[in-house]
């Protein structure tokens, strides 16, 4: 694995660029679904034992 | 797209009335899925833990790549086949679960990325490819096959 991408073909260049427009909105989607579910489940644990203080 | 009559159909079809009766059945079918669900979990764990570098540094990324992608289909088409008969004991409980869909967009996009995005790349030689492009990858891939798995499991406690 190197870091020289010059003579990288296009059509490999063009799949790069996808893969990582696909990554970062699949990423990004997946923070925001378990961080809603997350903040859920703190607010049921803070409804049944109330918040620690 | 509303996909209601066929969950109604499911809950009503054969496969319901087998599941249903036979618990035996459902029991050896919930295992083959739990296999399929290990197959696919293993070849997705150490295909992107080998390009992130952390497991098998000896073998070529490439050969390690493609020796999961033939035992990945498996693990999925074991999976899917033996997921949709355990469903049909319970598909309109199913229907109205939030984390059941969120487990099968999930798997829907797992399967999308797999098939169209990471396979063509890694198709080609991973020399030609950006490292970091590579950890982005086997990252998301996990991600999305831990979400698949976590939001299954989910399913049992909503």
């Amino acid at each position: 694995m190197n870091d020289n991408v010059e003579q990288e073909p296009s059509s490999n260049k063009y799949r790069q660029g996808i893969a990582v427009v696909f990554c970062v909105i699949v990423l990004t989607t997946l923070a925001w679904f378990w961080s809603e579910q997350i903040q859920e489940v703190i607010e049921m644990l803070e409804l049944a034992y109330g918040d620690g203080s | 797209m509303d996909l209601y009559p066929f969950f109604d159909w499911l809950d009503t079809s054969l496969l319901a009335d087998i599941s249903k009766a036979y618990g035996g059945v459902f029991a050896v079918v919930q295992m083959f899925h739990l296999l399929g669900m290990s197959i696919l979990g293993g070849m997705v764990l150490v295909g992107d833990l080998r390009l992130l570098n952390v497991v098998m540094k000896d073998t070529p990324s490439e050969v390690v790549i493609e020796n999961t992608h033939k035992w990945f289909g498996i693990g999925l088409a074991t999976m899917v086949v033996s997921g949709i008969f355990m469903s049909s004991a319970v598909s309109m409980k199913l229907y109205y679960n939030e984390m059941f869909w969120a487990k099968m967009t999930a798997l829907t996009v797992g399967v999308a990325f797999f098939y169209f995005v990471r396979r063509p790349l890694l198709s080609n030689s991973h020399d030609a490819i950006k490292p970091s492009v590579l950890k982005l990858m086997a990252v998301t891939s996990i991600a999305i096959w831990f979400t698949v798995a976590a939001s299954g499991r989910w399913i049992g406690f909503s």
